[in-house]
């Protein structure tokens, strides 16, 4: 009785000590705190400009044009049915996956690629095989079948959108199959329940948790879409408010338009998401599970045969590299115009990764000091990292256009479009990273003021050794996003600052297609080796059934 | 040691569109020519599209320090005299009778011409329309225009629709929108999709046949020539006010108007050129025909407002 007593009293003080250790507040870090201050600092120089822009803007009737009716309604509407066809595709992909007998590497591996492949890439494949005179019709011809149809328009909208975010959901979802604990799986296999039972009413939980912050991603990826509306739009009714603010600025010179179209747009979707903006307590992992798992389900006939829609709808577009290939041009491949190209793609990708890198974990960092210190401003981080993906590149680019003209061109175009496509890429680096960081942060925390250890050694010595992986994945697909965007280079590019995709537009708009499809296919075997040497990296030594 | 002339060239920098200075443009040729007579180097910076080197200009009161603005067109000069911010040509009455089109504005000096049309490919399409009411009567014949917004091509035709049917235009434009597949944001963009087999004939010039002729030796391609007459397009360069290098731009607008600049332009712009007696430009005009031109109109502001008017408010 007085051992029981004892044992109890113990227990009590050794829950006091505890509480008291868990409620204590972490301190110190500032040198890793320091990007994110500093992109703060850039986000409030951003919305002085901004307020600058209303102050000198006179006259608001335009908010009330047809055109940026049009543009809003537009906007909202593609995105919202891709978001919705993407999620919806996505789900029945990852399914479809997860009861293949497919590796796992390799599918998430693909499911990447097809996710951070070049917007001109998939575009143009699509063309290749969809278009008037594409691989289709010419089928369709050869068997004398009289059919015939346009893929330009919402339809090539819709198609190529959600190309990039069904990717995107399956991965995600595919993750969350992976993941769910043997023992639930265990338990459903003794109770016979079909998997169609388990994951409408045992797995809802699992599969659907944190659901928002994938919507929040796709919706945001589905209204960005400048360079799909500005190839697929057959209508000037199909114009998105980004495609307005190019117009407004590139043909109008109309700035402070373009800034407020680009505030409308960004205060139109914090309002439709802020509610899904919270921290979750519960960290559910979206990384991949790379042990052998217990399987339970297997593929049947509907599963196998939307796998083969699925393939064909992925890889079809790809068969415009075999294209490519054939029109091979060894003076195109070294001349100064395209060494120069790749060189400033390469540049503009390394920049724009190593600045998202550092203002994403340094707000990683942040976010969870905050919330380890349990301060509601922890929200308000993510928020902030999210915020920016919000505007429109193409108003930041037209702000830090304006920027630059007010320093008298201090800057050089390139580290301009390295910001612009760092402040897209750092919320993406921030989701993937987030919950492998967030995972036992409330032991982590108790062992840090127990031994003491200072935020620099926990961030060297435990963080960067548990994210290690994930960092140099997502690091590998922002290099490669960031390589392939066409949007903030549209301004400027110059006749001696060119990415990549820009020349392939280039070469594309001046007939040279046959150029235009070589320099494509070499860029997107460049970005398959960059990806399959990453991969042998991560997965090196790993044992994945 | 190097003499310090050597060192440090005397600079011109230019803005110009896009495809006039890529390497299969005519600006690499048109730069060799001049640097081989001004002992300077010629730096030059694009924008997208002729639109676009305007508005670049305007928004940074030309504070990236160009000498001249090649490839603006005729629609936009009066915008761009509104500006304020070019200088006269001082080209003498003499210097612009060598010009073969009739030229007297003090800013802007044409440097080429060309009128707009459809094209189409003869092996696709037989018995092609000779105006624009038979045009509209082939509802076989599916077409891709540009937006004439964002598109100076796109801009001519509203205009070409203008002058030929005035008050009608809109009606015009309606009974025009069934055959109209796609409206492209630029020339570039729809002329390759036409290419690509998404429409069976494309808004462009009366030239084009010329490249397919010439640079593919593909002869398909014609430009519909009609009866009623052609709107024309004249693009110019002009020497901005606050030129870091006056004397270099002035002399690079006199060149501008010489054989040295002209004889790039037929089979590197694909353009009319704007003095006569070009060598070897005997196969381009064989291939590109001068159409029955309309009257010269030049576009104020509100013009144009009305032309755009007329199209969008057949789209609503």
């Amino acid at each position: 009785m007085l051992l029981r007593k004892t044992k109890t009293y113990g227990s009590s003080i050794g829950h006091q000590v505890l509480t008291k250790t868990i409620n204590q507040k972490l301190e110190g870090g500032l040198i890793i705190k320091l990007p994110f201050y500093f992109y703060i600092v850039i986000l409030l120089f951003l919305l002085t400009f901004l307020i600058n822009f209303f102050y000198v803007t006179k006259n608001y009737s335009f908010v009330f044009d047809n055109i940026l009716k049009q543009s809003i309604k537009f906007t909202f509407f593609q995105a919202i049915l891709s978001t919705i066809i993407s999620i919806i595709l996505g789900f029945i992909l990852s399914i479809c996956l997860y009861l293949s007998n497919f590796k796992r590497k390799i599918i998430t591996t693909f499911l990447n690629f097809f996710f951070i492949a070049p917007v001109l890439f998939i575009s143009y494949g699509v063309i290749f095989i969809h278009g008037s005179d594409g691989l289709l019709q010419n089928i369709f011809q050869f068997i004398n079948l009289n059919f015939s149809y346009t893929f330009f328009g919402i339809i090539g909208i819709i198609y190529v959108t959600s190309y990039f975010n069904i990717a995107l959901s399956a991965n995600y979802f595919f993750r969350k199959l992976t993941n769910i604990p043997e023992n639930y799986l265990k338990l459903m296999s003794a109770n016979k329940i079909s998997l169609y039972v388990a994951l409408t009413r045992c797995l809802k939980p699992v599969v659907l948790n944190n659901l928002s912050i994938l919507i929040t991603m796709v919706l945001i990826f589905c209204i960005s879409n400048f360079t799909i509306i500005y190839i697929f739009a057959s209508s000037p009714l199909l114009t998105t408010i980004e495609m307005a603010i190019y117009q407004k600025i590139s043909f109008e010179a109309n700035i402070s338009e373009a800034v407020i179209y680009g505030f409308l747009q960004t205060v139109i979707i914090i309002l439709i998401l802020i509610p899904t903006l919270k921290l979750r307590n519960n960290f559910q992992m979206i990384t991949l599970k790379v042990s052998e798992n217990y399987r339970i389900y297997q593929s049947n006939l509907f599963s196998s045969f939307f796998l083969i829609i699925f393939f064909l709808y992925f890889f079809s577009p790809c068969l415009v590299v075999i294209k490519g290939l054939y029109n091979f041009n060894i003076d195109l491949l070294f001349s100064k115009n395209t060494i120069l190209s790749f060189l400033y793609s390469l540049i503009i990708a390394f920049s724009s990764l190593c600045i998202a890198l550092m203002i994403a974990i340094s707000s990683l960092f942040m976010a969870r000091r905050l919330h380890e210190n349990n301060s509601y401003l922890s929200n308000y981080v993510i928020l902030s990292i999210f915020i920016i993906s919000f505007v429109p590149s193409i108003s930041l680019s037209a702000i830090l256009f304006m920027i630059n003209v007010h320093l008298n061109f201090i800057l050089p175009n390139f580290l301009i479009v390295a910001f612009i496509n760092s402040f897209l890429l750092t919320p993406l680096i921030f989701l993937f990273l987030f919950p492998k960081f967030m995972e036992n942060n409330k032991f982590e925390k108790l062992r840090v003021l127990q031994f003491n250890i200072s935020a620099v050694n926990r961030f060297t010595r435990i963080d960067f050794l548990k994210i290690k992986k994930e960092l140099i994945v997502v690091s590998s697909s922002c290099f490669v996003l960031s390589m392939g965007d066409l949007t903030s280079i549209t301004l400027f590019n110059s006749s001696s600052f060119k990415t990549v995709p820009y020349l392939i537009s280039q070469l594309y708009s001046s007939y040279r297609y046959n150029d235009a499809f070589f320099i494509l296919a070499i860029f997107v075997l460049f970005i398959i080796s960059f990806l399959y040497m990453v991969n042998s990296l991560v997965y090196k030594n790993v044992k994945i059934r | 040691m190097l003499p310090l002339s050597l060192v440090s060239k005397e600079q011109l920098n230019i803005l110009t569109y896009d495809s006039f200075t890529s390497e299969w443009g005519p600006g690499p040729s048109i730069q060799k020519s001049f640097e081989e007579i001004c002992d300077c180097q010629v730096n030059w910076t694009t924008a997208d599209s002729s639109g676009a080197l305007l508005s670049r200009v305007k928004l940074t009161d030309n504070k990236e320090g160009f000498d001249i603005i090649l490839g603006i067109d005729d629609s936009l000069m009066s915008e761009a005299k509104d500006t304020n911010l070019f200088s006269p040509h001082a080209l003498s009455s003499s210097d612009l009778a060598k010009l073969n089109i009739d030229w007297d504005n003090e800013t802007f000096v044409p440097f080429d011409y060309g009128y707009f049309s459809f094209i189409y490919n003869s092996s696709k399409l037989d018995n092609p329309p000779k105006s624009f009411d038979e045009l509209t009567n082939r509802n076989d014949i599916r077409i891709i225009i540009m937006d004439p917004r964002t598109s100076t091509p796109g801009l001519g035709l509203a205009k070409w629709i203008y002058q030929l049917k005035g008050e009608q235009s809109k009606d015009f434009w309606k009974s025009l929108q069934d055959q109209i597949v796609i409206t492209a944001k630029s020339w570039s963009d729809g002329y390759g999709l036409f290419l690509e087999g998404e429409g069976d004939a494309v808004l462009s010039y009366t030239t084009s046949p010329a490249y397919h002729a010439i640079a593919e030796t593909d002869e398909n391609y014609k430009a519909m020539l009609f009866q009623d007459g052609h709107a024309e397009q004249i693009e110019v360069l002009g020497m901005l006010k606050s030129a870091p290098n006056k004397k270099l731009a002035q002399k690079f607008i006199s060149f501008a108007i010489s054989k040295g600049f002209q004889d790039h332009i037929p089979l590197g712009n694909w353009m009319y050129p704007v003095i006569d007696g070009l060598e070897g430009s005997s196969d381009f005009y064989k291939y590109a025909p001068m159409p029955i031109s309309l009257d010269r109109v030049y576009a104020s502001k509100k013009d144009k407002d009305l032309w755009i008017e007329y199209w969008s408010s057949s789209i609503d």
